[in-house]
């Protein structure tokens, strides 16, 4: 299932109601929602609601997914700015301040961290699971090369080189990403 | 392995700050020296500075989230119990029957849509499915939030429209906390668009010209 593209998982969501698939699109993209819903949000309850608002929505709207229009990753991102909205508007709650500027009106920079969030997000995903496990023990859990060794039953020297192949596969999958903004 | 492989092999835990002092020296020293490795470790430190701000942007959400998630899913279909006895499968095909008729059963849309704001309402959202019927008509749920207030002679229409061609889906109003939530009904034909978008009408105008365009989506079948 680790590999499988997020465009498939949707399908599979959209054509056969598989759970197994919105799991695995929650266990891909969940961490990214509720970090980003308490960051802007500035209310982890309000995180929460928006999780679970964002994959009811991809739950209901899956068909409507269309991979020659957008990424996947742009599809969710857009799904989650609308229900940060309407989370916002229905509770009406403080929205923290991030930089002088709210989710509502927030200018490009915000915004565009959020895109990059879910992009690299999506990138990741694309990866083998030892490369991306490696990466995710690495900076998510902020293990050490010996801790890493140690978890995988790897030698020391062998988690060294695969943490530099692991960033050149993250970098392959990021590139055409890179060239767009290079272009922008 | 050539000293050249081995330090290239050391960038990505040189940038995570990975390596004792010594091996952090000595890929340091090589990197004076060889423009291919700086040029790789310029390259690794973007995807690194990326993966940096990612850590910072993801938090794990509480632990019983996830089943509260999966719990929330609407199951959109009703499966019939598997039955030996012919008898009692016929008795239980009539009492559906009779279910049925009466609305019991939750059907499932034949269409839905994620509805994307546009530059007249960029704070607005909303969601629409498309359900069957025993009539000509397909009933249109629609649920919009964040849109503007409506002035005096103002409203909402829903047009599905494929091309230059369009039908209406309905009309609607907002309540005062910006949101709607409501059951239309529109032509079967409905069903033959892809588009469906949302616009701003005043009643002064002939019914067939279109206001603003203020939300809009792709029909996808389910």
């Amino acid at each position: 299932m680790r590999n499988v593209e997020d465009e498939l998982l949707v399908r599979r969501v959209a054509v056969s109601d598989d759970a197994g698939a919105i799991s695995e699109l929650y266990d891909r993209y969940g961490g990214v929602i509720y970090g980003l819903g308490v960051r802007y949000l500035g209310d982890r309850s309000l995180a929460e609601d928006l999780v679970q608002d964002v994959f009811l929505s991809v739950w209901r709207n899956a068909a409507s997914f269309d991979p020659s229009r957008a990424a996947f990753a742009t599809w969710l991102y857009r799904i989650t700015r609308n229900r940060a909205t309407d989370l916002v508007r229905r509770r009406k709650a403080r929205v923290q301040m991030v930089g002088g500027e709210t989710l509502l009106d927030a200018g490009e920079d915000p915004v565009r961290e959020m895109v990059r969030s879910f992009d690299l997000a999506s990138a990741l995903a694309g990866l083998s699971s030892i490369h991306r496990d490696l990466l995710l023990m690495a900076y998510m859990e902020g293990l050490t090369q010996r801790e890493i060794a140690h978890r995988t039953d790897t030698p020391l020297g062998t988690v060294k080189s695969r943490t530099t192949s692991a960033l050149r596969a993250l970098r392959e999958t990021m590139l055409p990403e890179q060239e767009r903004a290079g272009n922008e | 392995m050539s000293e050249h492989a081995r330090i290239r092999d050391l960038i990505g835990p040189y940038l995570i700050e990975g390596l004792d002092r010594d091996e952090s020296r000595e890929v340091e020293d090589h990197l004076r020296r060889c423009v291919a490795c700086q040029r790789e470790t310029q390259d690794l430190s973007r995807v690194h500075e990326r993966m940096s701000e990612l850590a910072e942007a993801v938090e794990a959400p509480p632990p019983g989230l996830k089943s509260r998630v999966m719990h929330t899913l609407p199951d959109r279909r009703r499966r019939m119990l598997s039955l030996s006895a012919a008898a009692v499968f016929l008795v239980a095909v009539a009492i559906a029957a009779i279910l049925y008729a009466s609305g019991v059963f939750v059907q499932e849309p034949i269409a839905s849509a994620s509805l994307s704001p546009t530059s007249h309402a960029p704070e607005a959202g909303g969601e629409i499915q498309l359900y069957e019927t025993n009539s000509n008509n397909i009933e249109v749920h629609i649920e919009t939030w964040g849109l503007p207030k409506c002035e005096r002679g103002e409203y909402y229409q829903v047009w599905f429209a494929e091309g230059d061609e369009r039908i209406s889906g309905g009309t609607f109003t907002i309540g005062p906390d910006g949101r709607a939530e409501m059951d239309l009904s529109a032509a079967r034909l409905a069903t033959n668009y892809t588009q469906v978008g949302v616009a701003s009408e005043t009643a002064r105008k002939a019914p067939g010209s279109t206001g603003k365009k203020v939300l809009g989506g792709k029909l996808g079948s389910l």
